[in-house]
């Protein structure tokens, strides 16, 4: 056997088993709440006033039976899905717990075939236009093309440009889309999974209130509408999925991906500590 | 003379026309709801984009067919390729968008997989943190604190040494991380502006 | 309805993704049968999906203008396959780029004015506003300004450096954090999910150390190339 422990493979091989390792017996530690994700339960719970265009400030009032919720899977969600998985369950949980009306729109079909795989069934079966909820507080526009275009479009007239459901079905004769087109006006709260733009698009001017979420490393480029002012609170990862168990008291499994993380943070602050050690007495010997 | 300048201005009218047609696009921010041809054109443009993903779709598998017509090492692998493609595509066409067994192959082999490469790519800056992150400069030094200061707080570490760590932590992800991204992307969105204004003045040209 | 293969479905899952992860290993066979896969797959269902956006929402809005309007584009951009009609390729392309940075150039504008003004307006309001407005002025220094030492802005833009330096910091950790949760959502699916499928990504790794210290299977030429390099 020839080892030779400068072979940068072995670092993966050990990340690996740590990450088994920690799966096997998942421990719930204690983590403090984030600002933006105590601010992300705010809003769902008590509401907030949007007033980024100041001619026309909007009050929300939380998520109540009727409110009309839209969710926006458009960004990596499903290259981000293991960072996310329990969060937005935490979250759908919560909006169907306070009775809010869901309109699910995915931006490419990754996004659409992640939910359908791991999410929709879990809230809905496995043939969600038959459930109870479908059309009455449920309706998914699954894929449609068009990005930020389609957005745009969406915020005076949803149903110019996309007439139907993702079932052919007509959205003018679904009961839940009867006071539910013209998202500028129509559209309670937007919640962007990932999604990017929001904020010019609906935040400047019409001040819809706008809460994200995303994977762990999202929030590098979701800070800016954070700190800018434009989101009202952002979820960001497993670890965001267990602060929202936490706050909502909605009982999930986020939390077990703790311990694997803070295993393999140990172990890189180590490795750094003692390469820098080796390096400073390496200088002094020199 | 006069023949080369009409020649200049027939080289630039797609970027004269390009430039005239972004700014009624747009106008249409502004306007509510706004002018009826550049809605309908933009309406038209968002609902042609299958087309031209079909395209790419189509120029994807020409590349791996040349591979196999050309006998590539990759063959084996451009055969799996193609042949899963035109797999999926018989599956859609017989089963239609709700085939069952079509959505199967497609959540289970092409979602998943695209995670794995995915965190396989982003995982692998482990190995630079451990290999080349020394404190050769004092700002390398402030930095690598920084990175640790960040493992600390998104993970329960930081909670257990010292509550204050988190809160540290947290304080530079949404004030200073948080403003330096916005500087970043309106930096970008500045570049734009400039560029644009480069396309007006015709030191750019636009083309497909 | 569920598909006949279903009940396989768990099994390939697990073994896509662990497959995928060993090219952090190296690149072998395993990983690269797995990309092709993938690709395929995702071409064939990306190429029905946008059949299915014709058929379910393009079709049923004919004779509308826009939708004749697309149709038209569409019909333009196959002429990309026909040499001497090049051209009518382009012209749709063109429409395409000019309708997408119309509806981007305005958002750019609106952001730089409002978050602008947003910072200033909150300077004064805490500590962390009043940071985070000096940050986001330095972080714009270092773009707008150059780097010639002798310019009296030269300070301003190495503060700047700074400031971008401490974002990139973040964000180096905070990915590599996000995405151990990746692996490690699956390894929990592959060791609690029904039916448990743990012993797939074991036998990969067993695979794989086999393949490092004992005898290179996967991919032997890569083998000894790592082998020498080390």
């Amino acid at each position: 056997m020839n080892i030779k422990w400068k072979d940068t493979r072995l670092i993966y091989l050990v990340i690996f088993l740590v990450i088994f390792g920690t799966s096997l017996t998942p421990i719930t530690l204690p983590l403090p709440v984030v600002q933006w994700s105590k601010e992300f339960y705010k809003v769902i719970d008590e509401g907030v006033t949007v007033s980024v265009n100041p001619d026309n400030p909007r009050h929300f009032a939380g998520v109540k039976e009727g409110t009309r919720v839209m969710i926006l899977n458009s960004g990596e969600t499903a290259k981000l899905w293991g960072d996310m998985s329990e969060a937005v369950k935490a979250v759908w949980t919560d909006l169907r717990r306070r009775g809010a009306h869901i309109l699910l729109w995915s931006s490419s079909v990754d996004n659409q075939a992640i939910l359908d795989k791991y999410l929709i069934p879990y809230f809905y079966g496995l043939d969600p236009q038959s459930h109870s909820d479908y059309g009455v507080s449920f309706v998914d526009l699954g894929f449609v093309a068009g990005g930020n275009a389609l957005l745009e479009q969406w915020r005076t007239s949803l149903r110019a440009i996309t007439p139907v459901d993702r079932y052919g079905n007509s959205l003018a004769d679904i009961p839940m889309m009867q006071n539910f087109d013209a998202m500028r006006i129509d559209c309670d709260l937007i919640i962007g999974l990932d999604a990017r733009g929001l904020e010019s698009i609906y935040v400047i001017r019409y001040n819809t209130p706008v809460l994200e979420m995303g994977g762990t490393d999202s929030a590098g480029y979701l800070a800016l509408s954070y700190t800018a002012g434009y989101f009202q609170g952002m979820i960001m990862g497993q670890r965001g999925g267990a602060e929202y168990e936490f706050l909502s008291g909605i009982p999930g499994r986020a939390s077990a991906y703790m311990l694997n993380s803070m295993a393999i943070a140990l172990i890189v602050t180590v490795a750094i500590v003692v390469g820098n050690i080796q390096y400073l007495m390496s200088r002094r010997e020199t | 003379m006069g023949q080369q300048s009409q020649t200049n201005i027939v080289q630039e009218l797609p970027t004269i026309l390009g430039v005239i047609g972004l700014f009624i696009i747009a106008s249409l921010y502004w306007t509510e709801p706004g002018w009826e041809g550049a809605l309908v054109i933009r309406n038209a443009t968002t609902l042609s984009l299958p087309f031209a993903t079909i395209i790419t779709v189509g120029l994807l598998i020409r590349r791996h067919a040349r591979n196999i017509i050309r006998r590539e090492e990759t063959t084996p692998y451009d055969a799996i390729t193609i042949g899963s493609a035109v797999l999926i595509v018989l599956l859609g066409l017989v089963g239609g968008m709700a085939d069952p067994t079509m959505a199967a192959l497609y959540a289970n082999v092409n979602v998943i997989g695209t995670m794995a490469v995915i965190s396989a790519i982003s995982i692998s800056v482990f190995s630079p943190m451990i290999r080349i992150y020394r404190a050769k400069t004092p700002i390398m030094g402030f930095l690598i604190l920084l990175s640790i200061l960040a493992l600390f707080t998104y993970t329960p570490i930081g909670e257990m040494i010292h509550p204050a760590i988190p809160r540290l932590g947290d304080f530079v992800q949404i004030w200073i991380s948080g403003a330096s991204d916005s500087a970043f992307w309106i930096s970008t969105y500045i570049g734009a502006v400039a560029l644009i204004t480069r396309m007006i003045l015709l030191k750019e040209r636009l083309r497909p | 309805m569920s598909s006949p293969i279903e009940p396989l479905m768990p099994y390939l899952n697990t073994f896509v993704f662990f497959a995928a992860y060993s090219v952090l290993y190296k690149d072998n066979p395993m990983y690269r049968f797995v990309q092709s896969l993938v690709v395929g797959i995702g071409a064939g269902f990306l190429f029905m999906a946008q059949i299915d956006q014709i058929v379910r929402i393009l079709v049923p809005s004919l004779p509308q203008p826009h939708a004749v309007i697309a149709l038209v584009m569409g019909v333009a951009f196959f002429c990309i396959f026909i040499p001497g009609l090049i051209n009518i390729y382009r012209a749709a392309s063109i429409l395409v780029m000019t309708v997408g940075i119309g509806i981007v150039l305005p958002y750019g504008v609106a952001i730089t004015w409002t978050a602008t003004l947003g910072y200033s307006q909150r300077l004064f309001t805490g500590l962390g506003p009043f940071v985070a407005g000096i940050c986001y002025a330095l972080g714009m220094s270092y773009f707008l300004f150059t780097g010639r030492l002798e310019k009296p802005t030269a300070p301003l833009r190495t503060l700047g450096r700074v400031v971008l330096l401490v974002y990139t910091a973040m964000c180096i950790s905070m990915t590599a954090l996000g995405k151990l949760n990746l692996i490690q959502w699956k390894v929990l699916d592959a060791l609690w999910g029904i039916p448990s499928t743990w012993f797939i990504p074991v036998g990969i790794f067993v695979l794989i150390l086999i393949d490092a210290f004992v005898y290179p299977f996967l991919g032997v030429k890569k083998a000894k190339e790592v082998e020498s390099e080390a």
